[in-house]
């Protein structure tokens, strides 16, 4: 017989010899947590609960145990590490009462994440929006919900600032654990992964143990999440340490999801052995969202502060501020404020002079000498090079980058090209632009190069 | 049973043991007191099947047994007799009062169905002088979270280590720590500890309530009971004993500020006061501004409502780094200077968005961390 039946078919027996009261008092909230051969033990919320049963309740149960499995001779009381009112916790955080809008008190950010998960429980797959740029990402994160370490292991999820990587990750985490609470859960940043690192090597010096320890915390976990992977980038002692953990958990058939600002291909300096294992799972990409997602997720930022604004606000942010759901939520902010002090509903004319200083915020132009300097910074070569006659593959390459990019991001003309690149005629810097534009359509590989010097040449 | 005793120590511990009984409908028996008498001695009890209270009272025995009687009804008649000497006898599930002419008799139920107290083994025990512990815990206490959404920080944090004991609380918004260094001269023989390396605990805060209650102005020693799942404070005749929260306290320490960018030196009687002053003018949010000038070596506290009006006050403070304006609930702010002692105070900051720090100018047994309101 099951645990479960054995031990409801038992308290069956006993309601019949206690009072109701009792009954509900002290026998409600228990189990059977555990049978080896002839001994029981029974798990009770509390200590009183344990007192009670074992002075006055003990032969009650023996007795109706053994109606139902004579070879059953001992039972023993357990106070269970039930984790208090978890239902009262699991309701949704609502820290927006009382200062609404106008003010808000803040509060300690680290005290919402979860102790031993570190997961924060805001990040859920319901408030996810999905659109056509996180489709891909997003069902895939499902389906490891669903089959956690057998459908695709490792889980590499990629994309730019902003754009919900880290929502969406931890969102699976939050998930897996509602769904089965005993699955160990660990969520890191890289860069905490790496200090833990560092802090066991250290103290493992003087003790030996720190290391086993470390080791052992990390590979008994089902589903390691690690945020930022690039971030290991560089760092050899904690590749190394990683390494060996991811193939601990990979051999045991443990979910590992990882995330990374850009694929695993273009993260330099990581090793060949590590690259080739994060390849060795699924791959999704979190582009930049569409306008109707744009629109999505302004809708939903702005309900869950309960706001009305016309669609035709909506639509003028979504469609003015492309690139980042942050800097989405930030313009909403704004609006909100402004709405609140006004106490109107803000016209179309209102909010474009309200988000002018957001949108026209000074936007770094780009000049010749920048983008050649992003370029040689990147490939790092001598921009003397560069410019001379070399036919060598390493500086071809980066000098047609050079010329798409000042055709694409600044409009330049092709003879203008060509001649600030040493003198060049216009139709090598056609064909360059060609040749780079071509590849770019089947090479992953150049795509992420040209949008992290991209992000160089706006960034910094 | 039949027993004698005087109508103080009997109010005293009654009124102890009242506190813990709360309305039970599914198990009556619960808002009663047990009496026994047994081996010379008078006990009461009472228990809500979280906390369990037990305390002696001093009496003459003339005949053991025991009986459960109800407790509100019970306490307000015990209230009100003259200070003389009662009388309590069973007879026949029925509990006789006489105290001089006056004469009762109070329907009880057996004491069999009273929840037995669970006894607790101990692996650490603390012998602690019980007022260095009361203001240990009412230093913290206000800090601690009402609601009960989240159990585990509806407590107070107890970390023992060995040479060490802190005691944490908070509610998300602001934090309060006081450390005991045991080895310091003045705790030196106040204290005695004896638990295996470090251990921690969270006390669920009706119960750190209680205690601080029931130790009252008591100048005494008490021992202090704790093992997986529970904690039992023996207070002179009394004891009480309640469940541990289990669960992870969260990663406090990842709160504590390392750095600051503003500091200023102030008293902390001037900036108590003008925060009260300020909680007449402050709105909803309950608010009160901060603003420093180094320049001029002053803080300047102020709060406003534009349908009440508004409030100024001005403080000598030695500042560095450089000036800040930030807002916080005058109600938490109040909290964290109520419990410092001495008037020398820093209160630290780190923008007007990240967590501001006070504490005492000398001595680190006491820190409060608590986060601005941020203004849009």
């Amino acid at each position: 017989m099951e645990l479960n039946e054995l031990w409801k078919a038992a308290l069956g027996e006993i309601e019949l010899q206690v009072s109701k009261a009792n009954f509900k008092t002290w026998l409600r909230n228990t189990s059977i947590v555990e049978k080896r051969g002839s001994a029981v033990v029974i798990g009770v919320p509390n200590s009183f609960t344990k007192e009670w049963l074992e002075n006055k309740y003990h032969k009650f149960i023996l007795g109706s145990l053994r109606n139902l499995e004579s070879g059953i001779k001992e039972v023993s009381y357990q106070i269970r590490q039930n984790s208090d009112n978890e239902n009262v916790k699991n309701q949704p955080i609502n820290r927006e009462e009382g200062g609404k809008i106008f003010g808000k008190q803040l509060d300690f950010q680290e005290l919402t994440t979860d102790a031993i998960t570190n997961l924060n429980p805001r990040y859920t797959f319901d408030n996810f929006i999905v659109g056509s740029s996180n489709e891909l990402a997003h069902a895939a994160a499902m389906a490891v919900t669903q089959n956690l370490g057998r459908k695709y292991n490792p889980l590499f999820i990629y994309g730019g600032v902003g754009l919900g990587k880290t929502h969406l990750i931890q969102a699976i985490g939050n998930a897996v654990k509602k769904e089965n609470p005993a699955k160990k859960i660990k969520y890191v940043t890289s860069e905490r992964f790496t200090s833990e690192v560092i802090s066991a090597l250290r103290s493992g010096h003087l003790r030996p143990n720190e290391i086993d320890e470390f080791k052992k915390r990390w590979r008994e976990v089902d589903l390691l999440i690690i945020d930022d992977i690039q971030f290991l980038a560089g760092k050899e002692k904690t590749q190394d340490e990683f390494f060996h953990t991811f193939n601990a958990l990979y051999d045991a058939g443990k979910q590992i999801i990882l995330s990374s600002d850009r694929s695993p291909k273009s993260i330099q300096t990581l090793e060949e052995r590590l690259r080739s294992r994060f390849e060795g799972g699924m791959i999704a990409d979190i582009a930049y969202p569409d306008l109707e997602t744009r629109i999505a997720i302004l809708k939903s930022k702005a309900n869950e502060r309960s706001v009305e604004l016309s669609d035709e606000v909506f639509e003028y942010v979504a469609q003015n501020i492309k690139k980042n759901v942050r800097e989405l939520e930030g313009a909403l902010n704004r609006l909100i404020a402004a709405n609140y002090q006004s106490k109107k509903a803000a016209d179309l004319n209102e909010v474009k002079k309200l988000l002018n200083s957001v949108l026209s915020a000074p936007k770094k132009s780009t000049t010749l000498k920048g983008v050649i300097k992003a370029v040689v910074e990147f490939y790092d070569i001598s921009e003397k090079e560069l410019l001379e006659r070399s036919r060598k593959k390493e500086i071809v390459k980066p000098r047609q980058i050079i010329m798409y990019l000042l055709r694409e991001e600044m409009k330049s003309s092709f003879p203008f090209i060509g001649m600030k690149i040493g003198g060049r005629d216009h139709t090598t810097a056609i064909h360059a632009c060609e040749k780079i534009k071509k590849e770019l359509e089947s090479d992953q590989g150049l795509n992420d190069e040209i949008n992290s010097i991209k992000e160089r040449l706006y960034l910094i | 049973m039949n027993v004698i005793c005087t109508k103080e120590n009997l109010k005293e511990v009654v009124d102890n043991a009242l506190r813990i009984v709360k309305h039970n409908s599914s198990l009556p028996i619960l808002n009663n007191f047990l009496l026994i008498a047994d081996k010379g001695r008078f006990e009461i009890s009472s228990t809500d099947l979280e906390i369990g209270f037990t305390s002696f009272v001093s009496s003459k025995i003339i005949k053991d047994g025991g009986i459960t009687v109800p407790a509100q009804l019970f306490n307000q008649f015990i209230n009100n007799l003259p200070s003389k000497n009662i009388g309590l006898e069973v007879k026949n599930q029925k509990l006789q009062i006489s105290c001089d002419n006056i004469a009762a008799t109070i329907n009880g139920l057996g004491v069999e169905d009273f929840p037995i107290i669970p006894k607790v083994k101990n692996t650490a025990t603390l012998n602690i002088d019980s007022k260095i512990l009361k203001d240990a815990f009412l230093s913290v206490v206000g800090a601690a979270a009402l609601s009960n959404a989240r159990p585990e920080i509806s407590s107070v944090y107890l970390k023992m280590e060995p040479n060490i004991l802190k005691f944490i609380s908070t509610d998300s918004f602001r934090l309060a720590h006081k450390t005991l260094f045991l080895s310091s001269d003045e705790l030196k023989e106040k204290i005695k500890i004896d638990y295996p390396k470090s251990h921690n605990i969270i006390i669920p805060l009706r119960t750190v309530g209680e205690i601080i209650r029931i130790l009252s102005d008591k100048n005494t020693n008490i021992t202090i009971g704790i093992d997986e799942n529970q904690i039992v404070f023996n207070v002179g005749d009394a004891k009480l004993i309640s469940r541990l929260i289990n669960g992870n306290y969260p990663d406090y320490e990842a709160i504590i500020p390392k750095s600051f960018e503003t500091q200023c030196f102030t008293s902390k009687n001037e900036l108590e006061e003008a925060v009260k002053l300020s909680g007449c003018f402050s709105s909803r949010l309950n608010e009160v501004s901060i603003k420093t000038s180094g320049g001029k070596s002053h803080m300047e506290v102020s709060s406003g409502d534009s349908e009440i009006g508004e409030h100024k006050a001005r403080i000598d403070s030695e500042i560095k780094g450089g000036d800040i304006a930030a807002t916080f609930n005058w109600h938490y702010l109040l909290d964290g200077l109520k419990s410092i002692s001495g008037d020398d105070i820093i209160f630290e900051f780190n923008g007007d968005q990240k967590p501001a720090m006070i504490r005492p100018a000398s001595g680190s047994d006491f820190f409060y961390i608590i986060m601005p309101i941020r203004n849009v």
